[in-house]
């Protein structure tokens, strides 16, 4: 009784705060926590005229296929390693390129905002052809400059040793002006008083940058760290089946969960599984994200997530 | 200040009429799905149909005028497809005087038509027809999923002359379980393995069709075009390989089980005992023979990356090609997709098969949540029995979509906002042909029909789920290894070892065990 | 000092004009590709520089000029609604959880975060947005799906959180509501952020064409990125189906190579023009500071 009314009391002085979070709570719940009910689906044998409550249980078959493949692992690995450089390479070039574009006359700013987003709006298909502009054997740009050079040409989408680096590359392309918006807008947002008083100090550029700039961002990186974490297990389809162009001699190194589960899928067609890898794929996540936060809230809990 | 007061008051403003907005839309919606789905609504659905409804409804001798009005859902898959209106209001003239329904045709895009329909299937979303075929939302695991309405009853009820209209093997391929649960288009049913030359390299270079029996023979011809030639890939291969498309030349038929099917027999095995085809004496030879032809130079260097030959052989990077489908009528169609419209010519290295479930590659079903099934069946007997209405349905508005050019051929608009596949629809003997077919076509295809040879496994429907774990991982070895065997750009001494050690991996066995049981049992009934 | 200064900005802009154009040139291979002629295309592969200009692929584009606008109005109307709706409320979640002194900070930011993990799949979206919203073929099935996404949410969190204590505990002391306080105090101190999450809304719906492919069935209503979709998307599924051969589709008729990248480009461009547009607001941001004063 006493918990209830000292938890009312908290309520009421919260009120307002929670009006003004109630809207969004509300959307959440509808169009997100509702429609969970749906994971049921990777537990059961879903018939249609049986609907989702009346299709029989089955348990974990729908996970067996995944676990009992020979290339999980390697799928698995594929996708981990990936996530990870995509997170630290994101972050630390996105993190250069914004602190660099605060030093950009403000004409310039501009055109280079924009450029680098240009990548950004252009569909991964698309992005598959521009891919084989570069890669292609008989007329690819690569391939005529290595012509050039004597040298003999590269059966690119042959060659599985070469695609780390390629699949990288085109994400960071693609990706890499989105996250460098992100911090710049956190640079942007830095108080400029403490350059004020660090310029007074005579501090230089380098160490404002060091002693301020890093500093004042991290919140905003560990946040973006621990979001990436928590996708470490779900890979971008697009950008690793149509940049390789679903070239079989890459698969030791392009193939990750998603692309994997879409081919082997598809000539069975079956809601259960795809369902059922979905969620194993959140639950990895979950439990990432959940490991991080707890090292992040150990190192400094101002900047644990919760 | 008082901006940003205002500010904070208009976000809520902007919720409100938001919240607003989302009722008076549902409930709009509410109203309109109801009058499509209930049948006993007395208004009709359609304003352009409904504006002539009680004049024909009147003048129609049949006696359908008794019906109540129903508006009825189609969903088909049809690229290029937006200005659908009028064909529509067409669709709906004929069909509201003769059984006095209108029908909403619901056309998606073929590339869409997976997701969308396995999406409104899960949802249990009701229709009332759907198109669904082995190929393209599949019809077999739709069935044992228990989406669509048996037939049987349906179809002695309502659709007797459509029921009559089609031969009964037609009928046998649409079954599961012993019950129909799909109406099969009736199309070209038959197949031939073959190549295709152009026609100018087989004059060029002295192209003797009757000396072709097996695969390999072609290797004297492909041998002239790479002396002859420069640039030019005297064989052009996709990812796929050409082992699959010659497989009934070297005695083999396969169930349709993954794409390119891991098992099979030997067709003059009348026991049918089934074996890892990839493991067969006749795959290590293909290999070898198309590797040999990879490192001379006769196949497309890209051949295992490659998702269509047609880029290729188009630009006229390439000569021959192959198919399994070399049907009589079709050069035209071929030749336009892959040859840019040059003459072709078919060198056939089998005769006419019927093979798998030709009878389920194109089907129009009845949904279980449909409200008038019996009112779909009889507007399905319709659309196979009456050919104006087929036909309109198929090319559209004289003069808008297409001009006639003589009582049975028809030169289609390809920029008027309709083009439809014949085959989607329905019986395609019913429908006019298209510039460039000969008059006879309908005849020959339907002769070819009767007269192909079916293989011994013709109308079997494979149960995938008892092993669908082992189907996911034998698909994925299959994608991994295939391409670069099969195009004969890897060594087979070094990977076809490796390749069957992960398929008996992959579980292989198990798949052939319980297809052989499934078969055994098949064979049994017949 | 002057003069150290100056040099580093030298260097650094032309550290940047390397990296832009090392962005530019695979565009440029679309743009290349857009104007190219298509024969030539198949035989000779891309060029950066086309032999020979041809333009038909625009005119085919523009041939169907009419799709063309509608969905570019349906897609405007979207992002425009789509983006101030769902920056308000990605705002006041975010705000709330960036008080320290919420009580219920922590549950709320794990009921935001959580659903950033889990997938509940298309098909219960489908059945809440269509049986029981009853949304299909409105403009509402193409705005909600995206209204809040928890990933803006966190980033607006991390940014709110950075408005010091102190003045909102002065103004409040002043008793003013919280919904003053989020009005007149937070929301003009954040520019920045609203801004750049502002633009990566607008950016999200402008991009998005998946949810007009599963609710949307009505020509008038399509957005513009999926007409982007189905022309490029329709040839590759067709061309790669061995079943399509057999049974026989004529796609001779579907937009060419130069086609589909014209559209790419007609697609994406006025993005581009809009977009340094709202860049003043990140420069104007750089004084907010000493607004503070």
């Amino acid at each position: 009784m006493n918990w209830m009314t000292r938890e009312l009391k908290h309520l009421r002085k919260n009120k307002e705060l929670i009006l003004l979070s109630l809207p969004g709570l509300a959307y959440k719940f509808i169009f997100y926590y509702l429609p969970l009910v749906g994971l049921l689906i990777a537990f059961k044998n879903y018939r249609y005229d049986k609907g989702l409550f009346g299709s029989a249980w089955v348990g974990f078959e729908h996970f067996k296929f995944f676990f009992t493949s020979d290339v999980s692992w390697r799928v698995t690995r594929n996708t981990v390693l990936y996530n990870l450089s995509f997170i630290v390479l994101n972050t630390v070039i996105a993190l250069a390129l914004a602190v660099l574009m605060n030093e950009l006359t403000k004409r310039w700013f501009k055109v280079h905002q924009t450029i680098l987003f240009l990548p950004y709006f252009l569909s991964w298909v698309v992005v598959g052809y521009i891919t084989s502009g570069f890669l292609d054997y008989e007329h690819g740009a690569v391939n005529t400059l290595i012509a050039k050079f004597g040298w003999n040409p590269v059966n690119w989408y042959q060659e599985a040793s070469y695609w780390p680096f390629i699949l990288i590359l085109v994400e960071l392309w693609k990706a890499v002006g989105f996250q460098t918006l992100v911090y710049y807008a956190g640079i942007v947002a830095i108080d400029p008083s403490y350059y004020e008083a660090a310029r007074i100090d005579g501090a230089t550029k380098w160490q404002m940058i060091r002693g301020i700039t890093i500093p004042m961002l991290t919140p905003l990186i560990v946040i973006l760290f621990i979001l990436g974490v928590g996708g470490i297990f779900r890979a971008d389809f697009g950008l690793f089946y149509y940049v390789p162009n679903d070239s079989s001699f890459l698969y030791p190194v392009s193939d990750v969960v998603d692309t994997y589960i879409i081919r082997t899928l598809r000539s069975i067609g079956d809601v259960g599984m795809s369902t059922a890898i979905g969620l194993y794929q959140s639950v990895v996540g979950l439990v990432c994200v959940v490991a991080a936060n707890f090292i992040v809230r150990k190192i400094n809990d101002e900047n644990a997530l919760w | 200040m008082m901006r940003s007061v205002r500010f904070g008051k208009m976000g809520l403003a902007a919720l409100v009429a938001l919240l607003l907005v989302l009722s008076a839309c549902s409930k709009n919606n509410e109203s309109s799905s109801n009058s499509s789905a209930s049948s006993s609504a007395s208004k009709s659905a359609s304003p352009s149909a409904g504006s002539d409804a009680g004049a024909s409804a009147s003048a129609s001798p049949s006696a359908d005028s008794s019906l109540p009005p129903v508006d009825l859902t189609w969903y088909y898959p049809a690229d290029s497809q937006t200005a659908l209106g009028p064909v529509q209001d067409a669709v709906n003239k004929i069909t509201k005087e003769k059984i006095n329904a209108t029908v909403t045709l619901k056309p998606i895009a073929f590339g869409e038509y997976n997701q969308r329909m396995n999406t409104i299937a899960a949802s249990g979303e009701a229709f009332d027809i759907a198109w669904t075929s082995n190929w393209l939302f599949d019809y077999v695991g739709n069935v044992t999923k228990g989406l669509f309405v048996p037939l049987d009853d349906l179809l002695n009820q309502d659709a007797a002359d459509l029921k009559a209209s089609l031969p009964d093997f037609m009928w046998d391929q649409v079954k599961v379980g012993g019950k129909i649960y799909g109406v099969p288009n009736y199309q070209s049913v038959t197949g031939r393995e073959g190549y295709i030359v152009p026609k100018d390299y087989a004059d060029k270079y002295g192209l003797d069709v009757s000396a072709i029996k097996k695969f390999e023979d072609i290797e004297p011809f492909l041998e002239k075009i790479k002396q002859g030639e420069s640039g030019v890939a005297p064989l052009v291969m996709d990812y796929n390989g050409m082992f699959g498309y010659f497989i009934h030349t070297q005695g083999i038929s396969t169930l349709p089980i993954t794409s390119n099917p891991p098992i099979g027999f030997y067709d003059s095995d009348t026991s049918m005992k089934l074996f890892n085809v990839y493991a067969s004496p006749e795959y290590k030879h293909y290999l070898e023979v198309v590797h040999g032809w990879y490192q001379k130079g006769y196949i497309n260097k890209d051949a295992p990356t490659i998702k269509t030959v047609d880029d290729l052989a188009k630009a006229g990077k390439a000569a021959v090609s192959y198919s399994l489908s070399l049907n009589p009528g079709t050069e035209t169609l071929v030749s336009n997709n892959r040859y840019g419209g040059k003459p072709i010519e078919y060198v056939p290295t089998t005769g006419f098969v019927v093979d798998g479930n030709p009878g389920i590659a194109t089907v129009n079903a009845i949904g279980k949540n449909s409200k008038n099934p019996d009112r779909a069946m009889m507007f399905l007997n319709l659309v196979n029995t009456d050919k104006d209405l087929y036909n309109t349905l198929v090319y559209g508005v004289e003069g808008t979509n297409y001009d006639k050019i003589d009582d049975k051929t028809v030169k289609v608009k390809q920029d008027s906002g309709f083009t439809n596949n014949a085959w989607v629809m329905g019986n395609t003997f019913n429908g006019y042909l298209q510039e460039g077919q000969a008059p006879d076509t309908f005849d020959v295809q339907k002769k070819t029909n009767e007269e192909a040879t079916p293989t011994q496994s013709v109308g079997f429907k494979f149960d995938v789920s008892p092993v669908q774990t082992e189907i996911a991982n034998v698909q994925s070895v299959l994608d991994e290894y295939l391409p670069g065997l099969s195009t004969g750009a890897v060594d087979p001494d070094k990977k076809l070892p490796d390749f069957l050690d992960r398929l008996q991996k992959a579980g292989i066995d198990k798949l052939m065990q319980e297809a052989q049981k499934q078969l055994d049992a098949w064979k049994a009934t017949r | 000092m002057k003069l150290t200064l100056s040099k580093g900005r030298v260097i650094v802009h032309f550290v940047y004009a390397i990296i832009s154009a090392a962005m530019l040139i695979p565009f440029l291979l679309v743009v290349s590709i857009s104007i190219s002629d298509d024969d030539l295309l198949n035989k000779d592969g891309y060029k950066w520089i086309p032999e020979k200009i041809n333009l038909l692929g625009y005119q085919v584009m523009l041939k169907a000029s009419s799709a063309l606008v509608r969905a570019y109005g349906v897609t405007i109307v979207v992002t425009v609604i789509g983006t101030l709706l769902g920056l308000l409320l990605t705002t006041m979640l975010a705000y709330t959880i960036s008080r320290r002194d919420f009580r219920y900070r922590g549950p709320v930011t794990f009921y935001i975060f959580f659903s950033m993990l889990f997938q509940a799949g298309i098909v219960p979206l489908y059945i809440l947005m269509t049986q029981y919203l009853h949304l299909r073929n409105t403009i509402w099935a193409l705005i909600l799906p995206l209204l809040i996404n928890p990933f803006y949410v966190m980033i607006m969190r991390g940014f709110l959180a950075k408005i010091p204590g102190e003045i909102i505990e002065s103004v409040k002391m002043d008793g003013a509501s919280e919904w003053r306080i989020f009005a007149q105090i937070v929301l003009p101190l954040s520019k920045p952020a609203l801004v750049t999450i502002g633009l990566m809304l607008a950016f999200g719906y402008w991009n998005d064409w998946f949810y007009g492919l599963l609710l949307i069935d009505e020509q008038k209503l399509v957005p513009l990125q999926l007409l982007l979709y189905r022309n490029i998307n329709a040839i590759e599924f067709l061309k790669g189906n061995p079943a399509v051969q057999r049974l026989g589709v004529d796609y001779s008729h579907l937009p060419t190579l130069s086609a589909r990248m014209a559209m790419t480009i007609l697609a994406a461009g006025p993005m581009m023009i809009v977009f340094p547009f709202f860049q003043k607001y990140f420069v104007s941001g750089l004084t907010v500071g000493a607004l503070k004063e």
